[in-house]
This record gives structure tokens, C-alpha cells and sequence, in this order.
């Protein structure tokens, strides 16, 4: 990103006059074929002599996982040459790969907009998948195989294009220790926890922070909140764009106590303009009690968790005894999403690598290298797991059905996305009412709906 | 002979600027039809749609606050760095040159010699509300009522990235002022003096004068400058471009609407209204700045 900066620079005092705005796009000249788009299918035929090139995230998971994935690969259709690109800039990188028309046969995609890609009709219908046989279950389907939620999870319009890997949950971490040590309980509605954060400040600790560099991460606990007071209505109008779904009185009312704890001073100092990792380690730190994120924590903060922290997940408080939805419920279920390219080279390769990686075996060796639970049955019964994951094992068991991927809104309209981010930081620096900050959301929902260049969904 | 010579020029430049041509060029002039097209950038299909996306920009409202931003940054920076460069050179120069002006030129120049995205960096832990220099420093002398949160306040955030782009650009412009200062011949400054003319007379009315063609492309560089500071924000500021907005520029949005939101079309609307104030702006600056030029 940055160098995309210098390059800027540069070339505004070599050309002086000219823009420097327009040489921002010149990595990306437009395309001149107008190429008619594939028709995706799952039914043609694999050939296994063909070359195959698997795109990896080298992010949260690393690439460590891919080698057994690829090896099978390799030992299946000895004649393939099969190769790996890592990287963690995916726009960057694989756009112009789309646009040129060869994109690589399989991505685990962070960054690029499945979204776009799906409604631009980029993304090969893996439908097909769940009906094969499973790679290392002879006789058995793979839908069959992978955990409830998994085969409907990544569609778009109804079309399977989306292959999660990972099984998450988000809620908001404590360390047990902590909270043990000074006799207090995790609560279990808002007011609570407003009252705990009172006697938490009192003890002269700072009872929350958040990423706030990312105000992302406070903005789903806030929704969770409000979800639970009004129930699941309240997600579906959010998520069709309803007129005056976000002037619901349960969304003021949760924003009204999130923004309790920039105005009681339960935030610790400064959060506002934290990164996420500074913040994280402050919490590990034990500077402040609560901090939302979702399932990969443990994996980031690495070894600046303090031995016997107790790391534990719990779900967002709800509003009141008299709430629509149980206090169980969590944001999770399948994460993560592997695509087939249309106009890749080797869809066909592309699918079966895809095959293989969500295998028994290869779905376990992921588990034990990233600490993570993932999308196949059973893949985690004999994996150690820590106290963090354990936490989380037990939110997805207590939660059952009162469990969802994320709002849908969130996933669909990045702009919309990006606007309530705004909002979020805009109401914890208190230079929005709660009051204000709902009308200001229903703006960006409503300018959402009305622009026609935004492809629509529907939950 | 001379023939010869020529094919040989041509030969020599036809690399260049065949490059030039290809890499700067013919982007710059392709941003113009993609402007009027709704390109997403992740398929070869677009298709013409005329000049709605300068309508849409038209009632944007966070283009207006870009453009409110970089309006701001405009009249700010080259102000406030002309000056403060003039200051700093003229007391460098002062009688001819004061005690370590060389060490102190350099050491103004330091900032100029990073990397914008590592002088960013470097900024954000200055800024970092907890244990960051900027606060420390306040706690440290009893100022504890003075420290912000900074990048994370929308009243705070485009003055702190200010000052980092005034930081940032003071040395380079004292180097270049210092220099044009030293051009000017001794005996003037002897004949101002016989005439009785004190420090500062001598400053605004020889001085400045002389070096005001060195001032004038400093001031469009700097207008230029004030229209873009894409790099500097996108690495320092929260979002970026915020706290909610707080230090969008056009350039950031630009970006966003390209790279994040799949618009290049629009995006590039964005690029062409950029290019065009920059035109209108960069003309307007050599215009209003014209003076008779002295020649000595």
C-alpha cells in the first residue's frame, strides 16, 4: 500500500503539472477484450496432466497447512505440474489477473470482494463438490461429511460458490483468572455490564477496549446486543435494506449503552486510536478486561499471552430478562472461503484440490497447526485443544440454531460496511447521539438501496 | 554529419520515452473514457453510461468533505511552509551565514531523505495515545490536560497529520531557499545597509524579491502537494481517512472507491475532477504569483 504512496510521489515531481490522481489507476489500464464469461459448470471432466496453481492467504493460518493438501495433489496426478503464490495483498495481486482473464485455479480468498466477484459471474458453481464422494471416506458424500451450516454457507443468490474452511465464533474475551480473582461474573445482559465495568474501574482497572484503529470490531458486539433484545427480525431488515430498519429502538438503545462507555470512562485510555494489535496486547496485558474479536485471537497474540490467562470467549450481553433472542446466541459458524476462478485454466483441478483440503485428514493437520476448529465432522475429536478454543467449542455447543455467519450487510455491501465503521467511531468519540448515529446509519442503508450500480441480495 | 547525430539523440531517447509513453501516458488518457463507464474491475465487461458518475459525484457528500479537506490543506501548508522555511533560511543566512548553518541544514533535510510510508510509521507511534512520544512528552512536563487522543479524535486528526507533511517539508525548502539566498551578491546587502536599511527591510525588500521565482515553484509544488497527500494519510490516519471522515482527501476516496468498493469507473471520475482542479489551480498559482522579475 505504501509503496503505491511513493510511487504517487514520485511521479508528481517528475511530471510536476500532471495529476497525480490518475496515476493511482495506472497499474490497471482498461481491458480491451470484452471476453463472453464461461459458463459455470461442475460437470466436466478432470484432467489430471494439467498444471494447477493454488492462491494462499499467508495471513492469520499461514501456508504451513497447504503442504499436505498439495502432496496428495501431487500423488494423485504424478504428471501435474502443481504449484503454490502466496500473498497477502489479494486485490492487488489477483485483480489483474481476473481482468486479463487467468486467474489461479483455487483461492483462499481475504480481500477481494466475493460478493462483486460472484454477481460479476467470476466464481465457478462448486455446487458439485458436496454431491462427490468425500476424498478419504470412500462412500460417503462430502456434504456429508462437513459440519451442520457448512454446504449453505457461501452462496450467493442461492448458487454454492463459497468453500468455508474454518469454523469461528466472535463474542467478547476475558481472562477467567482475572475475573476469578476479583470474585466478579461475566454478565449476561447490558445493564450488568455496565454495573460490572463501574466496580471493575473502582478495582483501577480499565473494564473495556477495543480495536479501535478498526471500529468494526465494536460494531458487531453492538448489533449482537440489540439483535437479542429485538430478535431475528431485526438482522432481516437490516440485511434487505429496509426503510427505517436501523430506527429501531433497540439499536438506539444498544448504542446508547456501548456509548456509556466512552461517557463513564470504561474505555482504556485511548482506545480510539489503537491498532488491533496494540490494543490485543494491552488486553493480554491485563491493562483492560474486555475486548470483542472473533476466533483467531489466540492465534495473533501468540506468545504475548501470559501463561495461565485463562483465555475465554463468551457471548455479547443481551438487553434485558424479557429479550427475543437467548443470550446464547453467537456470531459464527463456517469462515473462511475458497473460490474456483470461471475463466481459471484448471477449474476442474481447482475443484478436486478443494475436494482434497476439506478431506478428514487435511482438515485435521489444519486444526493442529492453526489452533483452529474447522468445517469437517470429527476432524477435531483427537486435536489438544487450548483453554481459548475450548471456550469457543463451548459457545458453539450452548449456541446450536441461535447461531449466524455475520449480518448479512456486512458481507454484502462493503461500502455499507465501511459506512457504518464511520458511525461506530463517530458514536464512541461522542460526535453522535445515539439518536443521531440511527439516522445516520438508516442515510447509509438508504443510499445502499437507491444506488443501482450496488448489486442487491436478499436473506 | 548532423544527420547522424540526430538518429543518434533518437535512438537514445527512444526507450525512455517509449516507456514513459507506455506506463504514465497511456494510463493518464485511458482514465478519461473509463470515467464514463461503469467498470467494476473484476471482469472485462463495462459499459458506457455517459456522465453519471460526474452526477453522482456531483451530490456525493463525502467528495464534498474530501474536497472541503484538500481546500483546507491548500490554504494551510503552502502558508504555513513557505513561511516557516523563509524564517529558518533567512536566520541561517543571516550576516552571511551564522555558526553551524551547514549542521543545521542537514538536519532540517533529514525528514526529506525517508520514505513517506516510513515517515508515517515513525508518526504513528509519536501519536499513539498511550504511550506514544507526543503524550508522554505532555505527561512528563505537567501538561496532562494537553494530551489527545490525536489521530483518533475528528477535531485533532487532519491538524496532527499536518503537522507531520509541515515536519516533513520544512527542510527540504529551507535547503532551497538557502541556496537561492546565497546567489544574491554581497554588495547589495553592503549598498542596502550604507542606505540604512535594518535586518528585516533588507529581508522584504531585497531578499524576497530576489529569490520569489525559487518561492513561486516552491508555493506550486506545494499547491500540487496540498491536492494529494494520498501516502501520508492512508499509512497514518485511522479507517483510513478518518475518525468518520475526519481527514478524507479526494485521493484517499479515489482509492477506496477503486480498490475497495470494485468502482473504477467512478473512481476514475474522481481522477479526472482531480486532474482538472490541478490544472485550474496550478494556472491560478503562476498567475497570482507573477511579480516582475529582477535581474541582477
Amino acid at each position: 500500500m505504501s509503496t503505491d504512496g511513493k510511487v504517487d510521489r514520485r511521479t508528481l515531481l517528475r511530471v510536476a503539472l500532471a495529476a497525480p490522481a490518475v496515476a493511482g489507476l495506472a497499474s490497471c489500464a482498461k481491458p480491451v477484450a470484452d471476453k463472453a464469461n464461461p459458463v459455470a459448470s461442475g460437470a466436466a471432466k478432470l484432467d489430471g496432466g494439467k498444471p494447477l496453481e493454488f492462491f494462499n492467504f499467508d495471513g492469520g493460518y499461514g501456508k504451513k497447512w497447504t503442504e499436505l493438501p498439495l502432496d496428495l495433489y501431487r500423488k494423485a496426478y504424478p504428471q501435474a505440474d502443481v504449484k503454490l503464490t502466496s500473498g497477502q495483498q489479494l486485490q492487488q495481486q489477483l485483480q489483474p489477473r481476473f481482468i486479463q482473464g487467468n486467474p489461479p485455479d483455487l483461492i483462499e480468498n481475504v480481500g477481494l470482494d466475493g460478493a462483486a466477484l460472484a454477481g460479476k459471474k467470476q466464481l465457478l458453481d462448486i455446487g458439485a463438490l458436496l454431491e462427490m464422494e468425500a476424498f478419504d471416506q470412500p462412500g460417503v458424500k462430502v456434504k456429508d461429511t462437513l459440519l451442520p451450516g457448512v454446504a449453505e454457507a457461501g452462496r450467493y443468490d442461492g448458487v454454492k460458490y463459497e468453500m468455508p474452511y474454518v469454523f469461528g465464533v466472535g463474542g467478547i474475551w476475558y481472562s477467567q483468572a482475572l475475573l476469578t480473582k476479583h470474585g466478579w461474573e461475566y454478565p449476561k445482559t447490558w445493564p450488568e455490564m455496565l454495573a460490572l465495568c463501574a466496580e471493575i474501574k473502582k478495582a483501577g482497572i480499565a473494564p473495556w477496549t477495543y480495536q479501535g484503529k478498526f471500529p468494526g470490531y465494536l460494531t458487531n458486539p453492538l448489533l449482537m446486543t440489540a439483535y437479542k433484545a429485538a430478535g431475528p427480525d431485526l438482522k432481516k431488515n437490516l440485511d434487505n435494506l429496509q426503510p427505517n430498519a436501523w430506527r429501531d429502538p433497540a439499536l438506539v438503545q444498544a448504542a446508547e449503552g456501548y456509548q456509556e462507555l466512552a461517557a463513564k470512562g470504561y474505555l482504556l485510555e485511548g482506545t480510539q486510536a489503537l491498532s488491533h494489535t496494540l490494543s490485543q496486547n494491552y488486553w493480554a496485558q491485563g491493562k483492560a478486561v474486555f475486548i470483542p474479536c472473533g476466533g483467531w485471537l489466540e492465534n495473533e497474540l501468540g506468545d504475548a499471552v501470559p501463561k495461565n490467562f485463562e483465555m475465554t470467549m463468551a457471548p455479547v450481553p443481551g438487553w434485558s430478562a424479557s429479550d427475543k433472542a437467548p443470550f446464547e446466541t453467537v456470531t459464527g459458524g463456517p469462515g473462511g472461503a475458497l473460490i474456483v476462478p470461471a475463466q481459471a485454466k484448471n477449474p476442474q483441478g481447482g475443484l478436486e484440490l478443494l475436494r482434497i483440503i476439506v478431506s478428514k485428514q487435511c482438515m485435521k493437520n489444519f486444526a493442529e497447526l492453526t489452533n483452529s476448529p474447522v468445517v469437517t465432522k470429527g476432524a477435531v475429536d483427537d486435536v489438544k485443544l487450548t483453554p481459548a478454543a475450548a471456550s469457543m467449542q463451548k459457545a458453539i455447543a450452548a449456541a446450536g440454531t441461535n447461531m449466524f455467519s455475520d449480518f448479512q450487510f456486512r458481507i454484502w455491501y462493503k461500502k455499507l460496511l465501511d459506512n457504518s465503521d464511520k458511525a461506530t467511531s463517530a458514536l464512541m468519540n461522542r460526535e453522535l447521539t445515539p439518536e443521531e448515529w440511527s439516522k445516520q446509519m438508516q442515510k447509509y442503508a438508504d443510499e445502499t438501496a437507491k444506488d443501482p450500480s450496488i448489486k442487491k441480495f436478499s436473506a | 554529419m548532423h544527420h547522424g547525430k540526430y538518429r543518434f539523440v533518437i535512438g537514445l531517447l527512444l526507450i525512455p520515452l517509449g516507456l514513459y509513453a507506455v506506463f504514465v501516458v497511456s494510463p493518464y488518457l485511458q482514465a478519461f473514457p473509463i470515467a464514463f463507464t461503469d467498470w467494476e474491475g473484476l471482469s472485462a465487461t463495462y459499459s458506457y453510461i455517459g456522465f453519471d458518475n460526474f452526477v453522482r459525484l456531483f451530490h456525493d457528500s463525502v467528495f464534498w468533505v474530501a474536497l472541503r479537506h484538500n481546500l483546507f490543506l491548500l490554504l494551510c501548508l503552502p502558508t504555513i511552509i513557505v513561511t516557516m522555511s523563509l524564517f529558518f533560511s533567512a536566520i541561517l543566512n543571516y550576516r552571511g551565514g551564522v555558526r553551524g548553518a551547514k549542521f543545521y541544514k542537514v538536519v532540517y533535510f533529514f525528514p526529506s531523505v525517508l520514505s513517506i510510508a516510513i515517515v508515517g510509521v515513525l508518526w504513528q507511534f509519536v501519536f499513539e495515545p498511550r504511550s506514544g512520544l507526543l503524550n508522554g512528552f505532555l505527561r512528563a512536563v505537567g501538561l496532562d490536560g494537553l494530551a489527545k487522543l490525536w489521530l483518533g479524535d475528528g477535531d485533532t486528526a487532519l491538524g496532527s497529520v499536518m503537522a507531520v507533511v509541515v515536519w516533513g517539508s520544512v527542510g527540504f525548502y529551507v535547503v532551497l531557499f538557502t541556496a537561492a539566498m546565497a546567489a544574491i551578491p554581497k554588495e547589495l546587502y553592503e549598498a542596502a545597509l550604507l542606505d540604512g536599511a535594518g535586518s528585516v527591510q533588507a529581508f522584504f525588500r531585497l531578499t524576497l524579491p530576489l529569490i520569489w521565482p525559487t518561492v513561486q515553484v516552491a508555493i506550486a509544488f506545494l499547491v500540487i502537494g496540498a491536492l494529494d497527500q494520498f501516502a501520508l494519510i492512508k499509512v497514518l490516519s485511522i479507517g483510513p481517512g478518518g475518525p468518520d471522515d475526519a481527514t478524507q482527501v479526494i485521493s484517499l476516496y479515489m482509492y477506496t472507491n477503486a480498490f475497495t468498493y470494485g468502482k473504477f469507473g467512478y473512481a476514475s471520475a474522481i481522477g479526472v475532477t482531480l486532474f482538472a482542479l490541478n490544472m485550474i489551480l496550478t494556472i491560478l498559482t503562476f498567475r497570482l504569483t507573477r511579480r516582475e522579475r529582477v535581474v541582477y
